[in-house]
């Protein structure tokens, strides 16, 4: 190949999506599914799990507070890959807005020494992730846009 | 996928070997096995960690909620020969400060003083 200039997307990627239900039961099959899309695009396995650990975590949260355990409501997970990013945007329809405003970064060490379970989930989200969005439309539709710089 | 969990005592010491994923879905048999241990008295323990692929905070959340009882009880709780992907979830969030972790289950159990069998009072 003489010339090695190719599109930073080659072979493209095109955007997928794919709806869950609000239950942890389907955690699993939503890493497995991040693991297919990131094989798909190439990512290295530590970047797979990464992004398994932080879709874990946000749907994990979405059923448990969003949802509030209610098991029957659907969770849609959308990739795309753009130039460097990838980008996972996790949807719910609980209508109960998250702001991230009242979850401050915990303090760890006086974390730890409390011995406080939980409520960790948004916290490695943002160790994992080099972006982590909320934003809400009026119709009561949540989105929480999670972005990793990879190297593929 | 989901979470297999076995029990063996060597000595005085409880060693839970689990293989699969840990999350919100899979933990409950975890909690549910440290617990009873707990309530009957036992407080010196070494997980297996060897066949864990992954653990969420849920996980890291159970193994805080009963790292306090145990020590309060002259007690510990070692993780052995946890993966890299699964150790650096730990030290993301800085649980390694918490937990003694060890490359084998018999570095663990010689991690306690009374790794011989003598019951501790």
């Amino acid at each position: 190949m003489e010339d090695a200039h190719q599109s930073a997307d080659s072979p493209s990627f095109k955007p997928i999506s794919v709806s869950l239900p609000s239950d942890v039961s389907y955690l699993d099959i939503a890493r497995t599914f991040v693991a297919d899309v990131g094989n798909k695009v190439g990512l290295l396995a530590s970047e797979i799990h990464d992004l398994q650990l932080a879709v874990t975590e946000a749907v994990t949260n979405v059923i448990e507070h969003a949802y509030a355990g209610d098991s029957s409501q659907r969770i849609e997970l959308a990739f795309e890959k753009a130039g460097e990013c990838f980008t996972i945007v996790i949807t719910d329809n609980s209508g109960n807005r998250f702001d991230p405003v009242n979850y401050p970064e915990p303090d760890m060490k006086e974390y730890l020494s409390q011995y406080r379970a939980g409520g960790l989930g948004l916290f490695l989200m943002r160790k994992l992730m080099d972006q982590v969005e909320f934003f809400s439309d009026s119709s009561g539709t949540n989105h929480l846009r999670l972005i990793k710089r990879v190297k593929s | 996928m989901s979470l297999a969990l076995s029990q063996k005592t060597i000595g005085n010491i409880q060693v839970l070997v689990l293989a699969g994923e840990i999350d919100a879905q899979t933990l409950p048999p975890l909690e549910g096995k440290l617990q009873e241990l707990l309530d009957k008295g036992h407080y010196s323990f070494v997980l297996d960690f060897q066949q864990v692929s992954f653990i969420a905070s849920a996980g890291l959340g159970v193994l805080m909620s009963v790292i306090g009882t145990i020590q309060e009880n002259n007690g510990d709780l070692v993780i052995a020969s946890a993966q890299p992907e699964v150790y650096r979830t730990f030290d993301l969030l800085d649980f390694t400060t918490l937990f003694k972790f060890t490359d084998s289950v018999a570095a663990g159990v010689a991690l306690f003083p009374n790794a011989a069998g003598v019951q501790g009072d």
